[in-house]
């Protein structure tokens, strides 16, 4: 009996903390407009469209899927999205091959394995469906109709360009990296390099990275703070290091009050990132456009399914980017949405070439 | 001729072997006798490779042996067959024969299974086992293992065979089986070292006696021209005799412990009944597995009761858990698988002897915490009273030989106060001075702690010289109740005649 | 240990001789070792500003690692204590961002959900009897979904002042520090004036004999997962506080770093025994030797594999040393 007692009572927190659990800031686009300007009638009533993802993650969970919603909304159609238990190809492929089996023939996935999707991709094909690769890299081969990425390189080089002109041109960076096995890493790393190198005046003092949580990301900053006093400026190029970084800012000021301000550039619009923004210590971050990713990518293959192609095969069309900082903390979702409707607005001319 | 010249080994600051010399021959049955702690166990492991010797050296044929471990020595015809059977319970016995040399049976990878079995067959008939070489090992009886042990030797082509207690766990019959084979191993010229606790065994088999005592060689004697008492006088150094011990007189004493209708399907038992009085020291005879301990343990709550009833003073007790049987109702066990379960080889005699009786050393009641001084008095006082060998009770308990050992544990039950025990096998691997001390202690709780006793044992004389009413075990089943004080009064030939009948 | 001298011998062994048959000695000597070496080689480690970083970053360790202690001493594991953690910290997070609830009644409800997930880990170890290893392993896939399901990984904003506690100072250390201090001083008596720190070590050196000594092994394990899992929740607070911000990634790396710590300090992962200084010293070495890495600003793509070596260095140092001593005695 008390064992029941107990047992139940386990649950009943477990319970209650999912209910706790739905909150999530929204963005809002105005994309009624950008779809009345479409000049094509859509000849299907029903579109089997899928949406894949290889594990859990803020960017997907915040951006990719609210522009997910607001399709389905816009659009009227359902769109199932399923996310991997585990970030491998095999997951990824047993998922899409078995949603394949079930009918469905609209595909856009986020490939675990950049290279190793393309069977993926190849095979879903040879079967008669459609695939859009989201999220990808730029310049990287895919098997799939286009590819709606963020150019990271770009995203990194410039960021830091920025940082460097905040920083007045001249003093000491720390480079804080993610994963060393993700290949995003090294182009950002590339970036950062590369924006740093036009600048005599300014160097990189030391590279972070091998950092896979929030709290590894603190530590490793916090660290390097101390290792390197009077140090000008940090860098961090994704999201989960810029997390990390936030905080570690945060508690660099809380626990040195008296010390100099060190401009800090991050990646993503994470909780703390937003929160390091408002209260000074984060000076600007990269926000990239999940969101029209989430839109457009199942309207590409909606035009697809009616028989348009894509004018090159395999395109890679870049989503954008946008810089966030205090002048622009509250408004930064206008941004976003004026690239969404920019791009949904050159899909019929840029992008996709209608069937002859 | 295997030689040993100036042998001595210490571990730590203590002398385990103290200038050993000693010779043994082709062709004899050679005992090596001594109480634990006398250097037996340290010398055969140095003969055959395990430790070795500070000083001093082997000499097997006029060769000088630098054995680095037991496979060296295996190589070149040095064997034991020990007390824990080392054998893959897993696998067949003719792997287990040919586990050292399987090289000589594989060809590119591949095993010759025929040859394997061919060749095991070979050995098992000289140690007389009719099976089928591919019985996997774990269902042989322990007797069969001793002598499959005894196979592989022989197998290796040994010249030196060491049989170290080779009939701890085996019964008279299986015993007799295994001397058969010794007697005609000595045809073959192998020399033959038997380390023993068993008089009587020795006596029978046995060419020639040498006696160890702490560390040192006491004497070499042809068996025939020695009488036990004589022998037992070089191990300990003075006289010593397994004699009646009077009478208990505890018919009239109030039952302490009853247990009724016990079933427990984990040990096939059904239906067992059983009572102790308080004073009284109570028998369980019978072989391993008979039983006895099965019964214990499940009235005791170590093992499942699957129906029955306990009382205790009359009342009715649960004993679902060992710890309710202890706590709540103070019964204790003292187990017969002394390294497995009984102690706790790795931590010091110290945390072993006070283990149970930690709540005595609280600060006090109000502050539940120990004093750490109280623990030291405590288990120097053990130390002290039962005479363990250590210089320190802050040593590992793995330190310590095996009577020591018995002792200690025998001494984390000596302090916690229970009025019904139960002892299992007290003086399995015991030599026989620590045997008689335990002994003593067990005959004074009852007689005049007036403790409830059960005791559980294999050796006849152990219950004849303690018990003055004993059940006998046989097949799970309790075939017989031997009462009264005349009955255990009479000489001990006379009585295991008569329980002999028992078992026919 | 006690004041009076048990016997006479352990008078006469020269002092280094005893330090060194210890089994907490090489941690020591590591540590020393570390401290020169990082000091001499690197500027900024004996800054203020480093010192302090590393009194709380050894604390977060420290009681990581007593969540792996607590049952790596009854002879098991917990592979689940990052899990736990980062479960934790959602229901921390959620406690506040969500529940409004103020920090005082957040810290108990926490350490709560801790204790529960330990009590599932003991019961299911001890009722269905399997490999302690395997059933945190299961559980960790548990905890783990529940808290990114829960969270979908976002951070939580903690209550104001919280990170008061991860900030602060407390007699010219962190408050952290000063937490872990007391950690490690309430371990000692546990272990060496309670019975049920000796109960605990005891099923841990043979719990066959631990049974048949009376003690309830059964409730043993399941304390012992329940502490492991109360004191994960306790890092998992720690690590909010200090970075003000509940992000349920955190943990993801604990279950090694635990393991690692207890395995520097000499505390034996086939259970049965613990020393304070040991465990002090694991967790200070591990620490330093992250942050050293760092403050020697070695190449980031070795980084990992100059770790693994410091860590294999501390352990078999330990191991060599224990072959030794046992030749001493």
């Amino acid at each position: 009996m008390k064992k029941l007692v107990s047992l139940l009572l386990a649950l009943m927190m477990l319970f209650s903390v999912a209910a706790f659990a739905e909150s999530t800031t929204e963005v809002n686009v105005d994309t009624n407009t950008a779809r009345e300007n479409l000049s094509w009638e859509f000849k299907g009533d029903e579109y089997k469209l899928v949406c894949y993802w290889p594990a859990p993650d803020v960017f997907f969970d915040n951006y990719v899927l609210q522009g997910l919603e607001a399709f389905e909304k816009d659009f009227g159609q359902h769109v199932e999205w399923r996310v991997g238990t585990e970030w491998t190809q095999d997951v990824e492929n047993q998922t899409c091959e078995g949603l394949r089996a079930q009918g469905y023939d609209l595909f856009y996935i986020f490939g675990a394995d950049t290279s190793g999707a393309n069977a993926l991709y190849k095979d879903l094909y040879d079967s008669g469906a459609k695939v859009v690769n989201y999220a990808g890299l730029v310049d990287d081969p895919q098997e799939s109709a286009m590819t709606l990425c963020s150019n990271v390189y770009v995203q990194a080089y410039n960021s830091t360009l920025k940082l460097i002109e905040e920083m007045g041109e001249e003093g000491t960076i720390i480079d804080v990296l993610e994963q060393l096995g993700d290949v995003n890493t090294q182009k950002r790393q590339q970036g950062v390099e590369d924006a740093v190198a036009e600048y005599p005046n300014v160097s990189i003092v030391q590279t972070l990275a091998d950092i896979t949580t929030a709290a590894q990301g603190h530590e490793k900053v916090s660290d390097a703070l101390a290792a390197n006093a009077g140090v000008k400026g940090i860098i961090a190029t994704g999201g989960t290091a810029s997390a990390g970084l936030a905080t570690a800012m945060a508690d660099y000021y809380a626990v040195n009050p008296d010390a100099d301000h060190i401009f800090c550039a991050t990646m993503d619009q994470g909780v703390e990132v937003m929160e390091g923004i408002a209260n000074g210590y984060v000076d600007h971050t990269v926000s990239q456009n999940g969101w029209a990713m989430g839109y457009v990518s199942p309207l590409i293959l909606m035009y697809l399914a009616d028989g348009w192609e894509p004018i090159n095969w395999g395109a890679h069309v870049d989503t954008g980017y946008i810089f966030i900082t205090a002048e622009n903390q509250d408004s930064w979702q206008t941004d976003i949405e004026a690239a969404a409707m920019q791009m949904i607005a050159s899909l019929e001319t840029d992008v996709l070439k209608q069937p002859e | 001729m295997l030689e040993l010249k100036n042998i001595s080994k210490s571990f730590g600051g203590v002398k385990a072997l103290r200038n050993i010399s000693a010779e043994f021959h082709e062709g004899e049955i050679h005992a090596i006798l001594g109480e634990n702690g006398a250097g037996k166990s340290t010398l055969m492991k140095i003969v055959c490779g395990i430790y070795h010797a500070d000083q001093g050296e082997v000499v097997l044929d006029g060769k000088v042996m630098k054995l680095h471990d037991y496979k060296d020595a295996v190589r070149n015809g040095i064997s034991i067959v020990n007390q824990e059977i080392n054998l893959i319970p897993e696998s067949s016995i003719a792997e287990n024969i040919v586990l050292d040399k399987m090289d000589q049976f594989t060809k590119m990878g591949f095993v010759n299974w025929k040859k394997v079995r061919e060749t095991a067959r070979v050995y098992m008939e000289m140690v007389g086992l009719d099976f089928d070489p591919m019985t996997p090992v774990m269902k042989l009886s322990a007797a069969h293992k001793q002598l499959i042990q005894i196979a592989k030797a022989l197998s290796a082509n040994a010249k030196v065979l060491m049989l170290d207690e080779p009939t701890s766990s085996l019964t008279q019959y299986e015993a007799n089986m295994l001397f058969d084979l010794v007697r005609e191993l000595k045809k073959k010229n192998v020399i033959m070292i038997f380390v023993s606790h068993k008089l009587e065994e020795v006596m029978e088999i046995c060419d020639k006696v040498t006696v160890f005592r702490d560390g040192q060689y006491i004497g070499t004697g042809e068996t025939k021209g020695l009488t036990k008492q004589q022998i037992i006088k070089m191990m300990i150094g003075r006289e010593s005799n397994i004699s009646y011990r009077g009478r208990l007189d505890a018919e009239n004493n109030p039952v302490a412990l009853e247990a009724k209708h016990i079933c427990s399907h984990l040990h096939g038992l059904e239906d067992l009944n059983f009572y102790v009085r308080k004073g009284e020291i109570l028998g369980f005879y019978g072989l391993v597995g008979s039983g006895r301990s099965e019964l214990a343990r499940t009235v005791l709550g170590i093992d499942k009761m699957d129906s029955g009833e306990v009382y205790l003073d009359g009342k009715r007790i649960n004993t679902a858990t060992f710890a309710d049987s202890l706590h709540k109702h103070g019964i204790g066990y003292i187990t017969e698988n002394r390294k497995e379960e009984g102690l706790f080889l790795e931590d010091t005699i110290k945390m072993n002897i006070n283990l149970n009786t930690l709540r005595q050393f609280y600060v006090s009641n109000v502050l539940p915490l120990i004093k750490p001084n109280l623990e030291d008095k405590n288990a120097d006082r053990f130390v002290r009273r039962l005479e363990i060998k250590t210089p320190t009770a802050n040593l590992k308990a793995s330190s310590l030989s095996g009577g020591n050992q018995q002792k200690v544990a025998i001494s984390k039950w000596l302090s916690v106060g229970c009025d019904v025990l139960v002892i299992d096998e007290p003086t399995v691997g015991v030599d026989i001075g620590a045997k008689e001390y335990i002994h003593d202690l067990i005959w004074d709780l009852a007689a005049k702690e007036k403790k409830a006793i059960i005791l559980i044992s294999s050796d006849m004389n152990e219950i004849i010289s303690l018990a003055r009413r004993m059940l006998i075990f046989k097949e799970k089943k309790i075939v017989q109740e031997l009462v009264g004080e005349d009955f255990f009064a009479r000489p001990g030939a006379e009585i295991s005649a008569e329980i002999g009948k028992v078992f026919i | 240990m006690s004041m009076e001298a048990t016997n006479a011998s352990s008078k006469k062994v020269p002092l280094l001789k005893r330090f060194f048959v210890q089994s907490y000695s090489s941690a020591v000597s590591a540590t020393i070792l570390l401290v020169l070496i990082f000091s001499i080689f690197t500027t900024a480690f004996l800054s203020n500003y480093n010192l302090f970083n590393l009194s709380r970053t050894v604390a977060s360790y420290g009681f990581i690692a007593a969540a792996q202690m607590m049952v790596v001493v009854i002879g098991g594991m917990n592979v689940s204590v990052g899990s736990v953690g980062a479960l934790c910290t959602v229901v921390c997070g959620l406690l506040m961002q969500e529940a409004h609830l103020p920090t005082i009644l957040v810290v108990p409800i926490t350490i709560i959900a801790g204790l529960i997930c330990g009590w599932i880990n003991g019961q299911l170890i001890t009722r269905l009897k399997l490999a302690p290893f395997v059933i945190t392993l299961a559980m960790s896939f548990i905890y783990d979904g529940v808290a990114t399901g829960v969270s979908h990984g976002y951070p939580y904003k903690v209550n104001a002042g919280f990170d008061e506690l991860g900030r602060g100072r407390f007699l010219g250390t962190s408050q952290l520090f000063a937490l872990f201090i007391l950690l490690v001083l309430v371990l000692v008596v546990v272990f060496r004036f309670t019975l049920f720190g000796r109960n605990v070590l005891a099923v841990g050196g043979n719990e066959a004999a631990a049974r048949l000594s009376g003690i309830r092994a059964d409730r043993i394990t399941v304390l012992c997962n329940m502490l492991s899992c109360g004191m994960a929740a306790i890092a998992a607070m720690l690590w909010t506080s200090r970075t003000g911000s509940a992000s349920p990634t955190t943990g993801a790396d604990w279950m090694l770093y635990s393991v690692a710590v207890c395995a520097i300090g000499g505390i034996s992962l086939n259970g049965g025994n613990f020393t304070a200084i040991g465990f002090f010293c694991g967790a200070l070495i591990l620490t330093m030797v992250r942050n050293g890495l760092t403050m020697l600003n070695v190449d980031i793509y070795f980084e990992k594999a100059f770790l693994g070596v410091i860590i294999l260095f501390a352990v078999s140092v330990e191991s060599i040393r224990s072959r030794v001593a046992r030749r001493m005695v």
